[in-house]
């Protein structure tokens, strides 16, 4: 009962592909995040599945229930397609109070008072705001307008939950609170649920699958795992955590590890994505957590080792951060010692790494 | 487009939503409105004979009439000087109390801030009347400072003159647009001024005053414009001395006798709408690019106040004294006038004390009834254009209406179309449109004309409200499962309160202050305040003219202090 197929969808505006051939089927009860910067079309695709923003052409279709179909120019108004949309801005009316606000939907399906008040109580029970009922939005705090607004959507059992960006008004210690509790949540409810942000820990920690978009197009779907152990592109293992880039040109290739000569005549080895080839440039991608110091026990075999001269280091409480320069690359790397001098001697396993073309 | 398919295969595009009745109707009604005085001018324009006339054909003589015609050139002369003159004295008076009021450390500027606005609720009709009793020939201050210094003082019945007493009741409009120009500007602006040393009245010469220019402007535009299409002034303190202007000439050619030119007051009329088109065409062009003077940016720091130093209590006295002589002088003067058999400085007002004005007033039906009629125009008609603006406001603004910006368009029409047009228009349209005709003789068709007049207004009104409420306030609605309508009748509408209080009380008082649309249209039966007066000065009556006034002032303050006391809404300012 919720299952959204996402079909060839377009949104064009003029010449600006604001959503450029998107497909993405979520299964139900899945958990699925649009991931991307701002301007990437995660916001224009969800509001399209709400049907809030009509597309240029493209399909969505819920459990088969035609939403829009662009060849047949047919549109379900948002209001028949009983999704539920928590928007970033929270949207409670603020001339009804937290009751009025989620009997509104309930009074539209022409459900009995007495139902209506064991539903508002059930939905606002769920997010921990039953004591709320008659206060006005304006009353509450940004966590609390959050729950209620979430509880608006939950009250009237919709098909799918989508979600915009509804933890990005909290501060930072509430929004974890409220992410684990939002996860627990929807794992208790199952209900299918789209979830746009651009913060890749609210990504990585709540979602079945992330659907990272860059440009309007969708680059890769996949297994929070999936996407940060084997992005598909650097602009992926960039935005997903964070990657240094090392360029260089492919050599010889074994069992899928590659290896690279850099600049200055290093040599290190990578997994090689598709489309690297021998003599071709590529860009090598290394998360900064992946980075180890070469202590006493010498080089672990068959990492890649390299020597960087410490170019900066900043004080990060629990540990410092070193920004290293690598045959006239910058990189960062994290350790928990305060290097002196300014060379360190650093190691890396092929695993670790990967080379994209270039 | 896959037209056939789109036939078969939907099931739910529905081709008579709620919302599309909603919205056709809406626009309907409102293109109508619009419609119904000015097609009958334009078609009288180009008539042979009257509009009611089944032998009429179609000429162009009336124009070549109404051109060869003297009386039209010296009107049209007449117009845009006093127009012109009129603009300007508002203007420096109006940016005058906006920067001394608003910016200085004035004494009394709070109580000045009140006064300066009161003209606006008062209806120029009244305001003029007020002139006239007072400043005319044998006014009663004339007739005062004329036995001091043995000759004619000064003679109201001029253009100079008229100027004053037009420049004066459109004054506030100056202030009201530079007043919040000046209480919201950057005080950054002024004190970057001040550090490369620029002393205090050289900031307000050089930058305070000219950063007013887009309120200026805009308000010169619309006293412009107003002043074109004022019939008050004119006719009080014009036509006595046989001076013509567009407004009068188009009044006195309608009352001419019992065979008035059709075909020339049709086209006289479709002339003065032409040209006020222009003007607000020419008008919002001019308005695009007053972004260069945008004096707002984020962050909110409170202007200044200027030392005006020892010149404090002088600034004081002027305007105290502008105010007494402009203000409290002529409505005092009416007031006297309403209680006082006759007004003369020979004798003490106390000895000529009579309630005879405002007896006669009460004795008579008809005069009875302008006073109840007015009422009920103001009360009901008020509360009828709001809901039916309210509904224009939300399908421009917040609905996928196909038509909605040509809606806009026919929205704001109606403020190039002066309220005599109206008034012309609206009368043919009874005789043209059958289904106006069972309106004649009731306060309906003033309603309707009244509306259409200020649609605009109330557009205006209600709009900065609207734009100010989030989008995600009705998508949110929609997406819980309410269609448009709903969402309009129960979030949007709900939430626009405030606004719609405003917008009532705004349209109730300039409904209770009309008359010039009204001239035309009212008939026995359907009298109003306004034209109550008019028919007893043409008479000569000036006591119950003067008791009328205090009647509308009184009901004015009256409905002001509830509006205050209960919804909390000013209408000005």
């Amino acid at each position: 009962m919720g299952k959204l197929v996402i079909d060839n969808l377009c949104k064009h505006f003029g010449d600006v592909k604001a959503v450029d051939n998107v497909s993405i089927t979520v299964e139900d009860g899945e958990f699925l995040t649009l991931l991307g910067p701002s301007g990437c079309g995660k916001s224009t695709t969800l509001f399209a599945v709400a049907g809030l923003d009509r597309p240029t052409s493209g399909r969505i279709l819920v459990d088969d229930v035609v939403f829009y179909d662009g060849a047949q120019q047919a549109t379900m108004p948002p209001e028949k397609r009983n999704c539920g949309l928590v928007f970033q801005s929270y949207a409670l009316w603020p001339h009804m109070t937290v009751r009025g606000n989620l009997a509104f939907p309930l009074e539209i399906r022409k459900i009995s008072k007495s139902d209506q008040q064991k539903r508002i109580h059930d939905a606002l029970a769920l997010v921990e705001m039953d004591n709320y009922q008659d206060r006005y939005p304006h009353e509450l705090s940004g966590g609390q307008q959050q729950r209620v607004a979430l509880a608006r959507t939950l009250v009237y059992e919709p098909r799918l939950m989508l979600l915009d960006e509804p933890l990005s008004n909290l501060d930072a210690k509430l929004r974890i609170r409220a992410r684990r509790w939002l996860k627990d949540l929807q794992g208790r409810l199952g209900l299918t649920t789209i979830y746009v942000t651009h913060d890749q820990i609210e990504a990585l920690t709540l979602s079945d699958r992330i659907a990272v978009m860059e440009g309007g197009k969708l680059v890769q779907l996949g297994t929070p795992e999936e996407i940060y152990s084997t992005p598909i592109s650097p602009f992926v293992a960039d935005f997903i955590g964070a990657s240094n880039f090392l360029d260089g040109f492919a050599g010889d290739d074994s069992d899928g590890v590659v290896s690279i000569a850099l600049h200055e005549g290093v040599c290190i080895r990578a997994k090689a994505r598709p489309g690297v080839a021998k003599g071709k440039a590529v860009r090598v991608a290394v998360r900064p957590e992946n980075i180890r110091l070469v202590n006493g026990n010498g080089v672990p075999t068959g990492s890649n080792a390299l020597t960087a001269s410490i170019r900066d280091r900043d004080y990060l409480g629990a540990r410092f951060q070193y920004i290293l320069d690598v045959c006239g690359t910058e990189i960062r790397m994290e350790a928990e010692q305060l290097l002196e001098g300014d060379k360190v001697e650093i190691s890396f396993t092929p695993e670790d790494c990967i080379a994209f073309p270039a | 487009m896959h037209n056939t398919a789109a036939s078969e295969g939907q099931p739910f595009k529905v081709l008579f939503s709620r919302a599309k009745i909603v919205q056709y109707s809406v626009a309907f009604i409102t293109l109508i409105l619009v419609a119904v005085p000015l097609v009958p001018i334009l078609y009288q324009a180009v008539l042979d004979r009257p509009i009611y006339d089944d032998q009429a054909i179609l000429t162009l003589e009336n124009f070549s009439r109404l051109f060869s015609n003297p009386k039209f050139y010296e009107a049209f002369k007449n117009s845009f000087v006093l127009s012109a003159v009129t603009t300007v004295i508002a203007g420096i008076i109006g940016v005058s109390t906006a920067v001394f009021i608003g910016r200085t450390n004035l004494p009394g500027k709070k109580f000045f801030g009140e006064v300066v606005l009161w003209p606006m609720y008062v209806s120029h009709l009244v305001l003029a009347f007020g002139w006239f009793m007072m400043y005319g020939p044998s006014g009663y201050v004339t007739l005062l400072v004329e036995g001091w210094i043995g000759g004619k003082p000064w003679s109201l019945y001029t253009m100079a003159g008229m100027a004053i007493v037009a420049g004066a009741a459109q004054a506030p409009l100056v202030h009201l647009f530079c007043a919040s120009s000046v209480a919201r500007a950057d005080a950054s602006l002024e004190d970057a001024a001040r550090t490369i040393g620029a002393g205090p009245f050289t900031v307000l010469r050089r930058v305070t005053i000219p950063l007013l220019r887009p309120a200026i402007t805009y308000s010169a535009m619309l006293n412009f414009i107003g002043c074109l299409e004022m019939l008050s002034v004119p006719l009080i303190l014009g036509t006595p001395v046989g001076k013509d202007f567009f407004t009068t000439f188009l009044y006195t050619q309608g009352y001419s006798g019992s065979n008035p030119d059709y075909g020339l007051i049709g086209a006289a009329a479709c002339f003065l709408l032409v040209m006020i088109s222009v003007l607000i065409f020419l008008q919002a062009k001019l308005l695009k690019k007053a972004g260069r003077f945008v004096t707002v940016k984020g962050k909110a720091t409170r202007p200044k106040t200027f030392d005006l130093g020892r010149y404090r209590w002088a600034v004081t006295v002027v305007l105290a004294m502008y105010f007494a002589l402009t203000l409290f002088v002529t409505v005092g003067g009416l007031g006297l006038r309403a209680f006082t058999t006759f007004l003369t400085p020979l004798m003490a007002p106390w000895e000529l004390f009579s309630f005879d004005n405002f007896l006669l007033i009460f004795e008579y039906d008809a005069y009875r009834r302008s006073i109840t009629n007015s009422l009920l125009v103001a009360g009901i008609g008020a509360a009828i254009a709001v809901s039916l603006v309210s509904l224009v406001t939300v399908i421009i603004h917040r609905s996928g209406f196909k038509f909605r910006k040509a809606l806009e368009y026919a929205a704001l029409y109606p403020r190039a179309v002066p309220g005599i047009v109206t008034g012309i228009g609206f009368f043919w349209g009874m005789l043209l449109f059958p289904f106006l005709g069972p309106l004649h003789g009731t306060i309906w068709i003033l309603i309707l004309a009244f509306t259409m007049r200020t649609i605009p207004t109330a557009f205006g009104a209600i709009s900065p409200a609207l734009i100010q409420l989030s989008k995600d306030l009705d998508q949110s609605a929609r997406t819980v499962g309410a269609d448009w309508w709903i969402t309009q009748r129960k979030i949007i509408l709900p939430l626009l309160r405030p606004a719609l209080f405003g917008a009532y009380v705004l349209l109730f008082l300039s409904f209770l202050k009309e008359y010039a649309s009204a001239a035309f249209l009212f008939a026995p039966g359907s009298e109003i305040i306004g034209t109550t007066m008019l028919q007893f000065w043409v008479n000569g009556d000036t006591g119950p003219v003067a008791a009328l006034a205090v009647i509308q002032i009184l009901l004015t303050i009256i409905f002001v202090v509830i509006a205050r006391k209960m919804l909390g809404v000013k209408a000005y300012g």
